[in-house]
């Protein structure tokens, strides 16, 4: 009788390490949906039709990396929530968006969307780089994020006009107890930032001026903030 | 030995009006003053190097306390109106600083409830309806800019469409300034326990700058400065005596905007 409670206690505390263990390694690893609200713009939208081109991997972008000094392993699924946010965006800043997946206008396109006039230019959104730092590595009381996107103008016929490296950039308050709700916030932060400097700085860049002149657009760039 | 006295339980506000008559008001409110943190530091210190149970046992009987200083500069006398908001924004920078959430969310806590309730629109709120005017890096940095933000499409609408009258930016944050004393605590197959002593200070410093959305001008500016010292006792099991400067500022900046908004003490 004496030895089954010695071994029932010897179990409980196998069973319990092991429980231990097993939460200890479930905490390094850390899985991320980015999700938060999709704002629409409060802005007038440029009188113009486009042809909007995300590269497939766009909306289904998964970032992931192995943070160095025990930060552990990171999947932050970041597809869904940017390719929402963009379409959204863009639908506001021009006044007519399709998502189409090559460039120019050809003939049979024409004869396929009858009485549906060619975009006036493409833009091709490609997200080039996302990063974020915890606070244990950067020292700092929050969780930061980035995101780098490039934003390329073509006419109508597909030539590159402009070609703009947007960085938007993010933070949020780390809990240590929540890292994926801060990183999420971040991010979403991250997102927003950058969709602010594309709806606001690229429409007054030069080249897309002179695009929205050809196109015979009177845009009156106003100072930004 | 531990000097302490009783928390004064007091702080005081100045008012300044735009004319430059400093008209000086002192009035006694419920928010704690600390005079005994020297002593206590003392008591820390002691208590890390040789463990005595009567000074933990009298810090025990005390609380927490902080120093709340409240200061307001008046430019404008209007007040909000019926079915009129404010909306309380956290000012967003890109350094290592910059309001907590909790600040600003303990903030709204305290405005939209009491016997005198301001109707509040969410920071989330505002910053989604007008996007991408009020994110980080796009939000107007001074009164004067409100005319050129007011003349974007759809903004004014926006604005009217909420009946937001008022805007706060509330800037600052809460630092440690100064810490000391040590705890260890251990765990074996025959229990555990934490023994020591150590504190922190902590300063909590906000500015509240509202903006008069319908005059498109600056209305003022209130600021909060708070100090108190914190301290962890382990005495078997750690009991924390938190002194809280940023709940102590958030009150007492809450207090001052209400009346500033309505006119009126809750």
């Amino acid at each position: 009788m004496k030895r089954f409670k010695i071994n029932r206690v010897k179990w409980s505390l196998r069973a319990f390490s092991v429980t231990v263990l097993c939460a200890l390694l479930a905490s390094c690893t850390h899985t991320l949906t980015v999700s938060g609200r999709i704002p629409t713009p409060l802005i007038e939208p440029l009188p113009v039709s486009i042809g909007l081109i995300r590269p497939p991997e766009f909306s289904t972008h998964i970032h992931r990396e192995k943070l160095p000094r025990g930060g552990g392993d990171w999947t932050i699924e970041l597809g869904a929530l940017q390719n929402a946010f963009f379409e959204n965006l863009f639908d506001t800043v021009f006044q007519g968006v399709q998502p189409v997946d090559t460039l120019g206008c050809r003939a049979e396109d024409k004869s396929i969307a009858v009485g549906v006039r060619c975009s006036d230019g493409f833009v091709r959104l490609s997200l080039l780089e996302y990063a974020f730092l915890p606070p244990e590595l950067s020292g700092l009381k929050f969780f930061s994020a980035s995101t780098k996107y490039q934003l390329e103008l073509m006419n109508a016929d597909g030539a590159v006009l402009d070609t703009w490296v947007v960085v938007g950039y993010g933070k949020n308050e780390g809990g240590g107890f929540q890292p994926t709700d801060a990183l999420n916030a971040a991010s979403v932060e991250a997102i927003r930032d950058a969709g602010a400097r594309v709806a606001l700085e690229w429409p007054k860049r030069r080249n897309v001026q002179t695009w929205l002149d050809s196109v015979g657009v009177k845009n009156d760039p106003k100072p930004i903030m | 030995m531990i000097q302490n006295r009783l928390c004064n339980r007091r702080y005081s506000w100045k008012c300044v009006s735009d004319f430059g008559r400093a008209a000086t008001a002192r009035r006694k409110i419920d928010v704690l003053a600390m005079s005994w943190k020297a002593g206590l530091r003392v008591a820390a210190r002691r208590v890390t190097g040789a463990f005595g149970l009567v000074p933990v046992v009298l810090l025990l009987q005390l609380g927490g306390c902080a120093t709340t200083r409240v200061e307001q500069s008046r430019q404008t006398n209007a007040v909000l109106g019926t079915g009129e908001a404010m909306v309380i924004l956290g000012r967003a920078t890109y350094n290592d600083r910059e309001t907590e959430e909790s600040f600003t969310d303990c903030l709204a806590d305290i405005l939209s409830q009491g016997s005198n309730p301001i109707r509040l629109v969410s920071e989330d709120q505002f910053k989604d309806d007008l996007y991408p005017w009020f994110e980080a890096r796009t939000a107007p940095t001074n009164a004067n800019d409100l005319g050129r933000l007011f003349a974007e499409a759809g903004v004014q609408a926006q604005i009217d469409q909420s009946s937001i009258r008022y805007l706060a930016w509330i800037e600052g944050d809460t630092v440690t300034v100064d810490k000391g004393g040590s705890m260890s605590c251990a765990v074996s197959t025959f229990g555990g326990g934490c023994f020591g002593m150590s504190y922190w200070e902590q300063d909590a410093s906000y500015e509240a700058s509202i903006w008069d959305l319908k005059n498109l001008s600056a209305s003022g500016q209130i600021s909060a400065d708070s100090n108190g010292t914190s301290y962890l006792a382990g005495l078997v099991l750690p009991i924390p005596i938190l002194a809280r400067p940023g709940n102590a500022a958030c009150k007492g900046l809450a207090a001052q905007l209400r009346v500033f908004i309505t006119g009126v003490d809750d």
